[in-house]
């Protein structure tokens, strides 16, 4: 078995289990959702959706924000991670850089892409894990319950490649192998090519809000992994726009949330 | 007496749960196999062919056939168009359409493109996403057009299932894009209506309609072909990042 096939029957057996399971409760004449609160097909993006599942429209509470750990520390940048940052913003107060990112609307990476200041939809599914971003038109499809392909399988990506998995109520995407050409926040925090980043995803506030609690982990870049979070509103009153480079767009300041 | 009605009431209700529960496992029987061959949608596909001109003629489909039938159909405006891009293509010139400058491909040119894609279903919605350029369409279930539509690159899509079918109506696309790669363009009016079906477990066909009295004298219908890609992903594709090349004239 190649790594490649080692990698969807990993799959394969996830399916597998969640049957069993479902067959189990399906005898024990139980209604309910069973191995369905992990993933199943929602019932509506419009409605509140119970359980765990947080498929629908959500916002960023606080869009382009520089990122802080939780903890109210400092970031803990390496000396070789102070000098890339510190450089890196003031050749762009200076003007003798651009954000690229922005000026050839590109994908913000990760975590970056999380705090722009556009909605986003949550599509969650037995075996995939569906972000369909309305910033740059960016959607990631995570497939569930596998393991990342083996490293000449995966491209450098600004994306990064992810897999996720459900612990309990949370969410838990993994990602590796970003390109060098995004950095973690809008302030410019930087990354190597080393860069791990693992999110955990799960409603607060009753389902009225999400959380993303983002450890990140790069040692060049950071003395050690430290993590952040990043918070979300649920707006079932919106859909995902259109998004075209260069056409313009809403975003949180031309509708200030109020739609 | 009131053991007999306690008797006979037991009796009635033991009735009803087990003729409720028939129906309802009836139900449950027929949404288990309208999932199992919905199901038959799911994972990644492609064009089978891309569906580019016959040789020595401009046009869009796959055969001889079907592209007398679509040029017979074309109006002189949009046939003008067509055969002005073709020119400066076959130069290798590359005229400015939404397609070579990392603008939306939008409906229906997506569906033409020889990329991978893959159908993501919820009861109330099927997602298409796209691999080319992160493009993605949201088709609302067993729902309406609104009244009043502000043109877009992909149009408001309803869809619904007509047995094993997926049908997929699409209205209020905006007149920037082209019915396909091959350069011919539309109006505001054009009505794409898309019925794919699993014919295989690899292969899935799909029989697209297109009616836009701007562009085409009347309804033309093309059938494609996609298969099934078995062990593999989207990947991720930036167009931006691709085609950073040099200005293309203008038309």
């Amino acid at each position: 078995m190649s790594p490649r096939d080692a990698m969807f029957s990993v799959a394969g057996a996830g399916r597998r289990r969640c049957q069993a399971r479902l067959a189990a409760v399906l005898a024990g004449a139980l209604l309910g959702s069973g191995c369905a609160s992990h993933g199943l097909p929602h019932t509506s993006p419009t409605q509140s959706v119970p359980g765990p599942d947080f498929s629908g429209v959500w916002w960023v509470e606080q869009p382009e924000r520089t990122l802080l750990p939780i903890d109210g520390a400092s970031v803990p940048l390496t000396p070789a991670g102070r000098r890339q940052y510190d450089e890196y913003r003031a050749q762009l107060q200076a003007g003798k850089i651009e954000d690229l990112t922005r000026k050839y609307c590109l994908p913000d990476g990760l975590p970056r892409l999380l705090t722009a200041p556009y909605p986003f939809e949550v599509v969650l599914t037995r075996h995939q894990a569906t972000f369909l971003h309305e910033a740059r038109h960016v959607y990631r499809a995570i497939p569930l319950d596998v393991q990342h392909p083996p490293p000449q399988m995966m491209l450098d990506n600004y994306m990064g490649n992810s897999v996720a998995r459900w612990e309990g109520d949370t969410l838990v995407i993994d990602s590796i192998r970003f390109n060098d050409e995004t950095k973690l926040d809008v302030s410019g925090l930087p990354h190597s090519d080393q860069l791990h980043v693992t999110e955990r995803w799960r409603k607060i506030d009753g389902g009225r809000r999400l959380q993303d609690e983002i450890t990140i982990d790069d040692p060049p870049i950071f003395t050690m992994p430290w993590s952040t979070r990043i918070t979300f509103a649920y707006r079932p009153d919106l859909t995902i726009n259109e998004y075209v480079c260069g056409e313009p767009h809403r975003n949180r300041s031309s509708t200030g949330g109020a739609r | 007496m009131t053991v007999r009605l306690a008797g006979f009431a037991l009796l009635l209700a033991l009735g009803v749960l087990g003729a409720s529960g028939m129906i309802n496992s009836a139900r449950g029987a027929e949404a288990e196999d309208a999932e199992a061959a919905h199901s038959a949608f799911d994972g990644i596909w492609r064009n089978a062919g891309i569906g580019r001109r016959p040789p020595g003629s401009p046009g869009v489909c796959c055969s001889e056939e079907g592209w007398q039938d679509f040029a017979s159909k074309l109006q002189p405006w949009a046939m003008e168009v067509m055969v002005r891009r073709d020119a400066a293509l076959q130069i290798g010139r590359s005229l400015p359409t939404n397609t070579s400058t990392c603008m939306p491909d939008g409906t229906p040119t997506v569906i033409d493109i020889p990329y991978a894609f893959q159908f993501v279903r919820t009861p109330t919605h099927t997602y298409i996403l796209y691999e080319a350029d992160n493009q993605s369409r949201r088709i609302r279930m067993n729902s309406t057009h609104p009244a009043k539509l502000a043109p877009t690159w992909y149009g408001d899509s309803i869809g619904y299932w007509d047995g094993d079918t997926l049908v997929v109506d699409t209205v209020g696309l905006n007149a920037q894009g082209q019915i396909n790669w091959d350069g011919i363009p539309h109006t505001t009016a054009l009505h794409v209506i898309e019925r794919y079906t699993v014919k295989d477990p690899g292969a899935m066909e799909l029989q697209m309609t297109l009616t836009d009295p701007g562009t085409l004298t009347g309804p033309w219908t093309v059938i494609k072909h996609f298969r099934r890609l078995n062990e593999t992903q989207l990947y991720e594709y930036v167009c931006a990042q691709n085609n950073r090349d040099q200005p293309v004239p203008t038309e």
